[in-house]
């Protein structure tokens, strides 16, 4: 395969993976934000990190 | 901006996103997530749909880390074989540190955010698979012995057990079905592909079955593990997770994978029916084999879902 070694191919490779790279940063924020919902929404262990002490999370 | 600095800028970043994405060797990665997907499906209990995909997404990349180091310590025997030469590495659109990182940072990624997503259980079996696959198969056997892919077959058919984890946080039976039912796949499969692209290991001196043993040895191993590998095929079937429609489809699959292995092993009369390549269909047979054993066993979750009626027809079979 011929590597295009031109600025303006270099440059066209930069901006295509700086695109992807941005992608997938966007796409990780939005995973994040929808695992927590999604912990939050089923209770989980959400309660036991957040250093309060809270009633619900006390054994009888 | 001096010219040297552009031209030493230049040749670094060659790599475009299709060749970072060629890295993570797509197929093998394919097979990883099937496999997860539809173990952490199948297996008893429930899972968030988010949890579930964003999982899936980290045991995806945990595969592609283990292809993307595996690619970085083998870029020299890569580069002398014929199959693997058009590789980013040996085609110098991507250089050994930037496999190294990549491949370094996807793991770390994904076992972490597995452990968070999932549990930690999860997290430690993919960090064991990531591991097993680059010091245990890709650093020490692969150089040294024929047996390498039989042992280091065992890394890829770890995924349906983290996927099932996933789900359950516990190691289940039928989990460890899936793990046999790819374990002893593997070495058909592979030694199938070796026999089909004869003399390319030899140029790398990997000492592959083919080259070590001789091609006859190597179709007598095939036809061993294709009859091994009935064992985690039918227990499958009478766990929790198969059923009728599983059991029916298994036995003409097997039929045919034991037709094949047959006729490639030169069974007389069996060999006469074949016109074309017999490593080749077998090859290509097996990886229709192990996808349609695992798409068999969603069919059966969906039916047992659905139609009630049918659940009760499969538990029949299973205490029969």
């Amino acid at each position: 395969m011929v590597v295009d070694q031109s600025k303006d191919g270099f440059d066209a490779k930069r901006k295509n993976r700086n695109f992807w790279l941005a992608m997938s940063l966007a796409g990780f924020i939005v995973m994040i934000f929808l695992v927590t919902i999604a912990k939050l929404s089923n209770g989980g262990m959400i309660e036991g990190f957040d250093h309060n002490l809270r009633p619900s999370i006390l054994e009888e | 901006m001096g010219r040297s600095v552009l031209e030493n800028e230049t040749i670094l970043s060659q790599a475009s996103t299709h060749d970072y994405i060629a890295l993570l060797k797509f197929r093998v990665m394919r097979l990883a997530i099937l496999t997860a997907a539809v173990a952490m499906v199948i297996a008893p209990g429930t899972i968030n749909p988010v949890v579930a995909i964003s999982s899936l997404i980290c045991i995806g990349m945990g595969a592609g880390a283990a292809g993307a180091l595996n690619m970085w310590w083998d870029s020299d025997i890569d580069s002398v074989m014929v199959r693997t030469s058009a590789r980013p590495i040996p085609s110098g659109k991507i250089t050994e540190d930037q496999a190294l990182s990549f491949g370094l940072f996807l793991s770390f990624f994904s076992v972490i955010f597995l452990g968070l997503f999932a549990n930690y259980l999860s997290a430690l079996l993919l960090a064991g698979t990531i591991a097993f696959y680059i010091l245990i198969y890709t650093m020490f056997l692969k150089r040294r012995t024929p047996q390498n892919i039989v042992i280091g077959g065992a890394s890829g058919a770890l995924p349906p057990v983290i996927g099932w984890v996933v789900t359950t946080n516990s190691i289940g039976f039928e989990s460890i079905l899936m793990f046999f039912l790819i374990f002893f796949w593997t070495p058909p499969h592979f030694w199938s592909l070796c026999l089909m692209t004869k003399g390319d290991y030899s140029k790398s001196r990997i000492p592959m079955l083919t080259e070590t043993h001789g091609e006859e040895e190597t179709k007598r191993q095939v036809l061993f593990y294709s009859l091994l590998l009935l064992v985690p095929s039918f227990m499958i079937a009478f766990t929790n997770v198969g059923g009728p429609l599983y059991l029916i489809s298994i036995i003409i699959l097997n039929a045919i994978f034991l037709f094949f292995a047959m006729g490639l092993s030169g069974f007389a009369q069996l060999s006469k029916l074949f016109k074309g390549k017999r490593d080749r269909q077998l090859f290509l047979f097996s990886i229709f084999y192990l996808f349609a054993h695992f798409l068999m066993l969603m069919a059966e979750f969906l039916l047992k879902f659905f139609l009630p009626f049918y659940e009760n027809f499969a538990e029949v079979l299973v205490w029969l």
